[in-house]
């Protein structure tokens, strides 16, 4: 209860920004389903055929899975906000048209024969009569609508959009079972109070709900209006995948450009979400820069041409084939990467390695009976993964998929007694547990480099060069001592990179 | 003296091969309460239907005021038209006072005009507005809700204003109540009425003059004594005769009086307190006492009935 708490203190301001991103994308997506979806319902009123057509049509979007409608997406609208959105709108739409529909048809028709008799316009029948009489039904699917939408709201965070979901992945890529509670808490409770408020509005007169409505929508406009009409001086967006390592780098990254270049404001969006998301929003030039693998780049990126997958090539001859590939089939630059090396690693407990004296990942061949592995589902199905273990190493152990955020934990309890991880991870400096070197080259090379677009790099020399200041910079044990800070510590991943900066004189203790 | 305030001319209303109403004309003169009278399927509600243009007709023309209702908006001429339904249809979001002043607003009158106008004119039905005014509809009785749904077709001093069945659904003693609360606002503003119903009895209680309605046709318009004298065919007599009452106490002295069992004034004084909607049960009761007894009627003031008058009918009353 007290690590419930002490989280809740440390993580107050992302919760409070969590919370306030999460109301925002879902009432945006609520209010534009009411917008699309009550209209559309009373236009339709006297076509029976066609309201079916539609309510079957909402019903098969509902049946979309939100993960794959978001996925499917991303090629049209890019990430962040702006596909969430569209995603919950769409699923918004289906009880809020149902409801308006149902409420509208089953006024009884002798108040449509009364207010018609009585000289109504349709317009006046519609808002003294139709309307006011469905309000009830109307409501009841616009709190069904909302109660879906900020649930599925949360995954949102997948695609940068921000929100609750946010902490949720946050606790989950951490291995912080409480953060995730938070994130999943405050969710429920969102939707619960929410669905009250519209209740108490319902019970409210109409124009109070509608004014409450316009109220609602006139913030997120109002800031959008702002946001647009601001001054601009020169804005840096950079962005990073979702974890700590990354989130600490982009904070160097501010932390440089703001100290050396005065006039020029750095937005992060960190924890942005998954490769595919960051590389298309680079491409879409919705982001300016992210820091990337040279590993990831040659894994997952760029098509790479043949021969050049050779095992054993140097990190330098990697990073170059990197740069080259990225500048010829996206035109984006891959400036110079840092030292750490965050590949794959094979990790054993300090008791287990000392037992049967592991130092090697070859020493394990002659304890194969006794291993019992716990391997993340994609290591287990990449060529360089454990395919590349049987391969290299002429390594065979009996295997389960562990989630990547639950292996250490496994390993730590001894469900498993050998894990796959990466080498900067937190974990391995907080358990004490033991890395068995890669004597046969098979990982390949992950260093982290800045990735920019070719014309961003042209038109801002000066800050590719202070980007610059960091390669080469940043050993692994480095690395891993700050993921600690951040995951374990809980220090505010800013505090973490500055302290860095600072200590290694790349930034003077004054300078901002 | 009178004028004519609505003109059916020819008119016919025929549903793909199924026709309704036919070649039908009437005449419904200003300040007249005009009952059509027919049972089910006889076509007096699509009549009706046709002067606020609910339902068009197929041929033939209404004239509204002189003029061809096609050439008013119809807006226009159904705000001055009120209507009653068989199903009250009070709107359920709007409080009794929102109902009655939903016509006079969409009218334009001013709040204060139409505040008072509520107050004065739920009084007049014996609803307390301190009470009612702010009640829903679904707080009230049958009753309630249809004085109130009679009170939004009057609120806004309609030209004319259509009644469609409104107390079929509604029991005896409700019915006669209304009956009476139509016959006393209708002598306040003279407002002109036409007036659907099934109920023989009713057309005769409340009619000025009397359509007899069947297959879509009229067989005759009259004033209830000529009806009931000199009815157009065997249809109309047996239709008022079916619709008296089965038990000879419970019929109405009106009938009395268009049976001819009335005589004139004589010089005597008056005697009790009756009129054409009391009961033979309710004279037996006076005349076991008196010899004469007095009736005060609806159009040609007091007449007088004997005990050997009242016999008479009830020895007739077998037979009719």
């Amino acid at each position: 209860m007290s690590h419930f708490i002490q989280t809740l203190i440390s993580e107050r301001f992302n919760l409070f920004n969590a919370i306030l991103q999460h109301i925002e994308i879902s009432l945006v997506a609520l209010v534009i389903a009411i917008i699309i979806a009550v209209p559309i319902a009373i236009s339709v009123l006297n076509h029976k055929k066609i309201a079916y057509v539609i309510t079957q049509f909402a019903g098969v979007l509902q049946t979309i899975p939100s993960l794959a409608l978001l996925g499917l997406l991303i090629p049209f609208v890019g990430i962040g906000q702006v596909p969430a959105v569209i995603a919950l709108v769409v699923y918004a739409i289906l009880p809020i048209f149902q409801n308006t529909y149902i409420g509208l048809t089953s006024i009884d028709p002798s108040l449509d024969e009364a207010a018609n008799a009585f000289g109504m316009t349709k317009f006046e029948k519609l808002t003294k009569v139709q309307l006011p009489i469905a309000l009830p039904t109307i409501i009841a699917g616009i709190r069904q609508a909302l109660v879906m939408i900020i649930g599925t709201a949360t995954l949102a965070a997948l695609i940068g959009a921000g929100g609750l979901g946010n902490l949720i992945l946050l606790g989950i890529d951490r291995n912080d079972n409480t953060l995730t509670i938070i994130g999943a808490i405050a969710a429920a409770l969102l939707a619960i109070i929410f669905s009250a408020l519209i209740y108490v509005l319902q019970k409210g007169k109409l124009r109070y709900s509608i004014l409450a409505l316009l109220l609602i929508v006139a913030i997120p406009v109002g800031n959008g209006i702002y946001q647009a009409v601001q001054p601009k001086q020169t804005t840096i967006t950079i962005a990073g995948k979702l974890g700590s390592e990354p989130d600490i780098l982009i904070n160097m990254y501010k932390e440089l450009i703001e100290a050396k270049n005065s006039n020029t404001k750095v937005i992060l969006k960190p924890n942005f979400g998954q490769t595919s998301f960051l590389f298309n929003a680079l491409k879409a030039k919705q982001i300016d820069i992210y820091p990337e693998f040279t590993g990831t780049v040659l894994e997952s990126l760029v098509k790479v041409p043949k021969g050049q997958r050779d095992t054993g090539i140097s990190p330098e001859r990697l990073y170059g084939y990197a740069k080259k590939d990225l500048k010829n089939q996206f035109d984006l630059d891959y400036l110079p990467p840092m030292k750490y090396n965050n590949t794959y690693s094979i990790i054993v407990t300090k008791a287990f390695a000392d037992k049967y004296h592991l130092k090697n990942i070859s020493d394990l061949r002659n304890i194969e009976s006794q291993l019992h592995a716990g391997f993340d589902l994609e290591f287990l199905n990449r060529a360089d993964g454990y395919k590349g273990l049987q391969e290299k190493y002429g390594l065979s152990v009996t295997s389960q998929s562990v989630d990547a955020a639950l292996r250490y934990e496994a390993l730590r309890s001894g469900k498993v007694n050998v894990i796959d991880g990466f080498s900067t991870d937190s974990q391995i400096r907080q358990y004490n547990f033991v890395e068995l070197k890669d004597n046969h080259h098979l990982f390949p090379v992950y260093q982290g480099a800045p990735l920019v677009s070719a014309t961003f790099a042209k038109e801002n020399p000066e800050i590719v060069d202070t980007l610059n200041a960091l390669a080469g910079k940043i050993t692994d044990d480095e690395m891993r001592e700050m993921n600690y800070q951040v995951n374990v510590k809980g220090k505010s991943p800013a505090v973490v990179a500055r302290n860095f900066l600072v200590t290694h004189h790349l930034l003077g203790a004054n300078e901002k | 003296m009178t004028e004519t305030l609505i003109k059916l001319d020819n008119i016919s209303k025929i549903y793909q091969d199924k026709t309704v109403v036919s070649n039908l004309s009437l005449d419904v003169q200003a300040g007249e309460i005009l009952v059509l009278v027919g049972s089910s399927g006889s076509g007096k509600t699509t009549t009706l239907k046709m002067v606020n243009q609910l339902i068009t007709q197929t041929e033939g023309n209404v004239l509204f005021k002189g003029k061809n209702v096609n050439e008013y908006k119809l807006r226009d001429l159904r705000l001055q038209i009120g209507y009653v339904l068989q199903q009250i249809a009070l709107f359920p979001n709007m409080t009794v006072a929102q109902n009655i002043s939903l016509i006079p607003e969409m009218k334009k009158q001013s709040k204060a005009e139409i505040n008072k106008m509520v107050d004065d004119l739920l009084r007049e039905v014996d609803l307390d507005p301190v009470n009612y005014r702010n009640r829903m509809p679904n707080e009230l009785s049958g009753g309630e809700q249809q004085r109130i749904g009679i009170l939004r077709a009057f609120a806004a001093n309609q030209d004319v204003v259509l009644m469609d069945e409104p107390f079929s659904a509604l029991d005896p003693i409700l019915r006669s109540q209304l009956q009476v609360l139509v016959k006393k606002i209708h002598q306040q503003f003279g407002t002109t009425i036409i007036f659907v119903t099934h109920d023989m009895d009713e057309a005769l209680r409340l009619g000025d003059r009397i359509a007899v309605m069947r297959h879509g046709q009229i067989l005759q318009v009259d004033t209830p004594e000529e009806i009931v004298k000199n009815p157009a065919n065997t249809f109309v007599s047996e239709m008022f005769a079916n619709s008296m009452a089965q038990d000879v106490f419970g019929v109405y002295l009106s009938r009395l009086e268009l049976l001819g069992y009335l005589d004139d004034q004589d010089t005597s004084t008056p005697l009790g307190d009756l009129d054409t909607n009391s009961t033979v049960g309710e004279a037996i009761k006076l005349l076991a006492q008196h010899d004469v007894i007095t009736i005060t009627t609806k159009n040609s003031g007091l007449k007088v009935l004997s005990k050997a008058q009242l016999f008479k009918f009830i020895s007739e009353f077998q037979d009719m």
